[in-house]
């Protein structure tokens, strides 16, 4: 039997669900992982990513060394940011020294020269709050830049938006626990099987004791075998089916009228306004039967507590935030807010993309939400931090690649995220970075993002470092550091406080904190000042099990849910919006709508999950193709297709399932030998600046050559 | 609410509720009950009767792990008839399996005085390949005691998978997939929470298994 | 002593696969009485009654009923047939012989319970019970015995019927329900009973196809001709199948609690081969070997509890002097070790132990403690295994080493 130099407790780094894991460690090499039985929010159960796929850690081309362009002499000017076919051979190794003189140099000298406004950031929903909470501050702080963003833009701005304008809260309302309990449930735009495993457990043994499961997706997703209901909605008419819900509700008179009478506002408006939206109507735009959509808003609005879980069907859109706001009328109108089993669940994607937006990694809020343009937040975080701050919020992701394009945003700095297979229509992306003066990635790869800085900086991976992440039902949970860092990769947080001491020295700005924290505690125990909600958590407190914020003081037990005593806005506002269709729909040149999302076993772009073994159960990219539609382009199971868009193309392995409906194929967005996002568009949704990654029109043909070694086209 | 009822063991008055199993309101009390196929977190199977307890005026022994308590039951956790029970339990499963990988089953064959080895040497043994048939996991048979924790969660326990069941009868069962497919070509997602409540090794990392293998550990 | 057999009073009189002959011999009478009467009085016949389980385990019959019907629905009714025990036949003569009565009686059975649905569970291997009984089905549906509207009475019924696929595990009576469930046949943990949550868990009635039988005559003749037939405490009319070393083996229709010497003597004509007595095997492999001491012991449930062994489904084989018992007890040990489903551990590991102990004792090749180890191991099954079949696997090998038959 094997014996084990040490067993390391921390939290899973994939999804949001946050689960709880061991760390088996035996001569500095992960070789198993475990899960407690009896602990929140997983008890034991874990998904193939959290269980097998950490051997990422110790893959060989983890960064070791930082490594700067060869073309580059300190002192000397250089060219702009472009893609170097090979990180082997286009960059050399260098010393900290080195490198963190020529980012601190290259950063002051931008600045100064076109202000903070000229430099971008992004900060990343992998990395621990407590380097998120730094990262922003120092950009913030000493640079004075607002552009800060990460890939919550790309995931869940959607329904960060259409839940921010109706009820002025963003988070997951309700819990994980709860899921085993529920009596009714809508999962609608979230492949929860594979996007959020062990929520999806939870959820089928709530289906196994007797709950109703609504399911609203135009794929044949695992959960649509467990439901009582399946709605399949075209793709891109999730509003027609929502606001048809919403009519039967309203003209059944189904609703929560004390609920809406005192807890909302703009009912008789709204009322109104969604007569139009009949079920029949609904089922001309959608194929969604109407007796259908009567069925599962009497489900919904009948049961006693109700609750709606969503994924990125919901928000990456053009219409997301409509689509998000068009799920929080039906929860107001069934009165299921506040209350155990029910609420508005958008599941998060990463490990910590609620920790990243908590922690102020966005362009118009400082931690815990304040508004960088409201002028007391301005005070308290000038006061906080010694330093003046800028009002101006920042650019997002897709728009700050775009100011690149244009010449806006001259240095960007890259911490823990792979834009480069995650941002949509890579090609423009391409074109945009190649237009920086200066660009610097921070990770524990050389990641496609990579190949266009002219420093990488090599950071320690979660599991080599301490820290917190914050799971989807907002618990923050405990990372700790099971390994010490391969070669002379440094934590985030070390490499972060360097770079900050070595610009105020050169802007001469001086924060009130410094940057001599005594550990990532130390820098927790400042988020607490900063935001209130986190003022209760403490490092002692969440030794064992994480706490869910809000927590305001040492003794509040935290929140299991939200809106017990009403919504954050006050009255929830009912959100008026007519059907708008998806912005490039299939035609005659492009037949078929490409759907892209997520494989069970890979996660994100991949970067992680290609590195691991995890990699042995899905080593290619395959396009998936429903039966009608391969019999008509003469593709069988195991074929090389071609799918090609207005913007680019890629080649990928077929398999021929009914998973997706007639006329829609569907790429996992995982493999950068095939981008999906080389066909994606970037076109965003009006208020929440996301794309639309569900609805691209494509061309598929057979191929013959993978090609798929051309990672940058 | 369930009420609360007053019942004897091991000559302790002890206080549970109604619902609970005699396991329950036996650790509840303090004292401690040897399991081997019961898991908290899965649907107890009830299938090792390790958990065996003497309950005066039934007829056989009870299953501590799924009997449900009952007012004024007069229970005895150890008793000449259940350490026999027991015993010859342990004895006959390690004169069947390979428990190296056991260290909980082991320590109760020594705690109840197992002697295997009066069972002779002449014996059916379970002998079975080790199978790898994918990157994540390996099944050592040898090692498998049939407890079904693997089993059910694979199913409605936890996973919802179904890709683990039972193949051959009596003392010929094997957990097995369909048609005894290799992993890959089931149903399985490779979630490892089989491997998670295996008690004795049969179900292992592959990493592990071929550290283990590679050196003298 | 003159007694009129009942249960297989029709066999051989009448054409198996003739409804008509049937009804000609007072086929459906019970169920028209029962129709007569109502639900409630057919259960009430059924407590009054002393009908306990003939499928070896002796329940009750009438609280079964009594509980089914007072469950809500939907529930069902299940007639075992899944009759394997060694040296058991009686519902097999009774199935190939008088089929009609086993329809009957599982539609009044439904009748009585409310029940919504009937299941006849026969062993796989009895090819011609499963013909005759298909056809009669089919020709009951075409009179109107079954489907919608039975009789007159407002009652609708179907009966569904199953085979099993040889496995003897199936005739308990949890694992036929899994059987039927399309399931491995492993026996479920009971609590909960069949009564509460049985078949597709809902609440069942699951008896023997003897059980049912005798259900008809005492809708017919009353729980007092039923109870004034053999001794009070299990009375009725008994099927005894008799086989081995006797003159004349066959189904032997008797009140309960006849002797085993009046078995064999008076019905079987006497020992075969050497002519002496030495054994017989009551109750099939899972009961116990009697010895000329209890040859006057009445063949009832209580009498044979009495003294250790059991009359199961009455099955008696009968062995002579001659007979060699160790090949005998090597079947069976290797007939338990076949047959143990492999749930739970004390059966699944302690028949194969006794099986390859046995084998080691009959090779000569026993080792000095063997007998304490199939005492141990018995004692651990009968005391910890899941089911009957474990429950009972050593009772007829120790019962063996009692009577030093070795």
């Amino acid at each position: 039997m094997l014996t084990f130099d040490r067993i390391v407790p921390t939290t899973c780094p994939f999804c949001g669900v946050g689960c709880q894991i061991n760390l088996h460690i035996k001569e500095n090499r992960i070789v198993q992982v475990t899960a407690d039985f009896d602990k929140r929010p997983n008890y034991g159960e874990l998904c193939v990513k959290g269980r097998f796929g950490t051997d990422f850690v110790h893959h060989p081309t983890r960064l070791t060394q930082p490594l700067i362009r060869k073309d580059i002499v300190l002192g000397q000017p250089f060219g702009k940011a472009r893609p170097a076919r090979s990180v082997a051979e286009a960059y050399r190794e260098a010393t900290w020294e080195e490198a963190l003189t020529l980012v601190a140099d290259q950063l002051a000298r931008i600045a100064q020269e076109s202000g903070g406004d000229a430099i971008a950031a992004l900060a990343s929903a992998k990395l621990t709050n407590e380097d998120n909470y730094l990262y922003q501050k120092l950009f913030r702080s000493l640079l004075k830049t607002n552009h800060i963003d990460h890939c919550a833009r790309l995931c869940h701005a959607g329904s960060v938006v259409g839940l921010m304008r109706t009820i002025a809260s963003a988070a997951m309302s309700n819990s994980i626990e709860e899921m085993e309990n529920l009596h009714t449930f809508i999962v609608t735009g979230s492949n929860t099987t594979y996007a959020h495993p062990v929520i999806a457990l939870k959820m089928l043994k709530a289906v196994d004791k007797g709950a109703r499961l609504i399911v609203v997706d135009p794929r044949r997703i695992d959960m649509a075998k467990h439901a009582t209901l399946w709605l399949q909605q075209r793709p891109g008419t999730d509003v027609a089916v929502f606001q048809a819900m919403a009519h039967v509700i309203v003209n059944e008179e189904l609703y929560d009228k004390a609920y809406v009478a005192t807890q909302t506002e703009g009912f008789e408006a709204y009322a109104a306004h969604i007569q139009r939206f009949t079920p029949e109507w609904a089922e001309e735009v959608s194929g969604v039967p109407a007796w259908k959509i009567r069925e599962a808003a009497r489900l919904y609005a009948t049961a006693p507590s109700a609750a709606i879980y969503w994924g990125m069907g919901i928000s990456q859109s053009t219409h997301g935030s409509d689509n998000a706001s068009a799920l929080v009328n039906l929860a107001m109108l069934a009165g299921h807010l506040g209350k155990y089993g029910g609420g508005l669940n958008p599941l998060r994607g990463q490990n910590n993309v609620q920790g990243c937006s908590d922690m102020g990694g966005l362009p118009n809020v400082y931690p815990g939400y304040q508004p960088v343009s409201d002028p007391a937040v301005k005070a308290k975080f000038e006061k906080l931090w010694g330093v003046e701050l800028n009002d101006r919020p920042g650019l997002t992701v897709v728009e700050m690649a775009q100011a690149a394009g244009e010449g806006r945003i001259r240095a960007m700095y890259v911490m823990g995220e792979n834009p480069a297979t995650s941002d949509p229509h890579l090609h423009a992306l391409y074109e945009h970075f190649s237009n920086l003066d200066f660009m610097v990635v921070q990770d524990i790869f050389p990641t496609e993002t990579a190949r266009f800085a002219h420093v990488i900086l090599p950071a320690a991976s979660w599991a080599e470092k301490e820290g917190t992440f914050t799971n989807t039902e907002r618990r923050v949970q405990r990372v700790r550091a099971a390994l010490p860092p391969p070669g002379e990769a440094r934590p985030d947080l070390d490499i972060l406080q360097d770079l900050g001491r070595r610009l105020e020295a050169r802007l001469g700005v001086h924060t009130a904190q410094g940057w001599n924290y005594a550990g990532a505690e130390a820098v927790w125990r400042e988020v607490g000042q900063a935001a209130s909600e986190y003022a209760g958590i403490t490092y002692q407190r969440i030794e064992e099990e994480g706490v869910q914020y809000p927590c305001y003081t040492e003794d509040d037990p935290g929140t299991l849910y939200l809106y017990k005593e009403g919504v954050p806005r006050g009255r929830g506002k009912f959100w008026l919006m007519d059907f708008r269709p998806p912005v490039e729909l299939p035609d005659e040149e492009y037949p078929f709508n490409l759907s892209t999302g997520r494989l069970l076993y890979h996660w994100h772009g991949g970067a992680l999950t290609r590195r691991s073994r995890l990699n042995d159960a899905a080593p290619e990219p395959v396009v998936e193709i429903h039966p009608v539609d391969a019999k008509k382009l003469g593709l069988v199971s195991g074929d090389l297709a071609k799918i090609r868009s207005r913007r680019g193309q890629v080649v990928a392995r077929v398999r021929v399932t009914d998973r997706s409906p007639i006329g829609t194929v569907f790429l996992p967005m995982h493999y950068a030998e095939a981008a999906a996002n080389l066909l994606t568009l970037d076109a965003l949704d009006p208020d929440a600046k996301i794309p639309d990654y569900k609805n691209t029109a494509v061309a598929v043909e057979k191929a013959e050559v993978a090609n798929w070694e051309l990672v940058l086209a | 609410m369930t009420s609360t009822i007053s019942l004897t063991i091991d000559g302790q008055p002890v206080e549970a509720p109604a619902d609970a199993t005699v396991l329950q309101a036996a650790e509840a009390a303090g004292i401690t009950i040897p399991t081997l196929c019961h898991h908290p977190n899965l649907t107890p199977p009830a299938v090792c009767r390790l958990c065996v307890v003497e309950w005066e005026g039934r007829r056989t022994l009870q299953p501590a792990c799924v009997t449900q308590v009952a007012a004024d039951a007069v229970i005895h956790t150890r008793s000449p008839r259940v350490d026999l029970a027991r015993r010859t339990i342990l004895e006959m499963l390690a004169t069947t399996v390979d428990l190296s990988d056991a260290p909980e089953l082991r320590a109760m064959l020594a705690e109840y005085d197992a002697h295997p080895e009066r069972f002779g040497e002449d014996l059916t043994r379970r002998e079975h390949e080790v199978i790898i048939d994918n990157s994540f996991f390996v099944r050592d048979y040898d090692k498998c005691v049939l407890c079904w924790r693997c089993v059910e969660a694979c199913g409605t326990d936890m996973e919802h998978a179904f890709a683990l069941g039972f193949s051959g009868r009596g003392f010929e069962t094997s957990i097995a997939t369909f048609f005894e497919n290799p992993m890959p070509e089931t149903t399985c997602v490779f979630c490892g929470n089989c491997v998670g409540v295996c008690p004795t090794g049969a179900l292992k990392d592959r990493r592990v298994f071929e550290l283990e293998m590679a050196t003298d550990y | 002593m003159s007694y009129e057999p009942v249960l297989t009073a029709r066999i051989g009189k009448i054409d198996p696969a003739s409804l008509t002959d049937y009804e000609a011999h007072g086929g459906f009478q019970a169920l028209i009485r029962a129709v007569e009467l109502g639900p409630g009085r057919v259960v009430a016949l059924m407590e009054e009654a002393t009908l306990l389980g003939r499928g070896g385990a002796a329940f009750p019959a009438g609280i079964k009923w009594r509980a089914v019907h007072q469950a809500e629905g939907p529930k069902f009714v299940v007639a075992n047939a899944d009759e394997s025990e060694p040296g058991t036949f009686k519902d097999r003569v009774l199935m190939e012989g008088d089929p009609y009565a086993l329809i009957e009686a599982v539609i009044l059975a439904g009748f009585a319970t409310a029940a919504d649905k009937g299941f006849i569970y026969v062993r796989g291997e009895y090819a011609r019970a499963y013909q005759r009984l298909r056809h009669a089905i089919a020709r009951c549906y075409e009179a109107g015995y079954l489907g919608r509207d039975i009789l007159g009475s407002g009652f609708e019924f179907h009966i569904e019927l199953r085979r099993g696929a040889g496995a003897y595990i199936c005739g308990e009576e949890t694992a036929l329900f899994e059987s039927i469930e399309g399931k491995r046949g492993y026996p479920r943990l009971k609590p909960p009973f069949p009564t509460q949550a049985g078949l597709f868990g809902r609440p069942t009635l699951i008896n023997n196809v003897e059980t049912l039988i005798n259900a008809l005559h005492i809708v017919l003749r009353g729980p007092a001709w039923f109870n004034s037939i053999g001794p009070a405490h299990s009375p009725g009319p008994k099927l005894y199948p008799l086989s081995g070393r006797v003159q004349r083996p066959g189904l032997v229709e008797a009140p309960m609690g006849i002797t085993l010497r009046e078995l064999i003597e008076e019905h079987g004509g006497g020992v075969s081969g050497s002519g002496e007595f030495r054994v017989a095997l009551v109750g099939g492999a899972a009961g116990a070997f009697l010895g000329p001491d209890h040859l006057n012991t009445p063949l009832d449930f209580r009498s044979l509890a009495s003294i250790g062994a059991a009359l199961g489904s009455g099955a008696v084989i009968v062995f002579d002097t001659s007979v060699d018992m160790k090949p005998i007890l090597q079947r069976i040990a290797d007939f338990f070790a076949h047959e143990s489903c492999g749930k739970c551990y004390p059966c699944q590991l302690g028949t194969m132990r006794q099986r390859d102990i046995i084998a080691r004792m009959v090779a000569g090749q026993g080792r000095p403690g063997d007998l304490q180890l199939l005492r141990d191991i018995g004692q651990t099954m009968r005391d910890t295994s899941i089911c009957g079949l474990g429950q009972t696997a050593s009772n007829a090998i120790l019962s063996a080493f009692e009577l030093k038959l070795t």
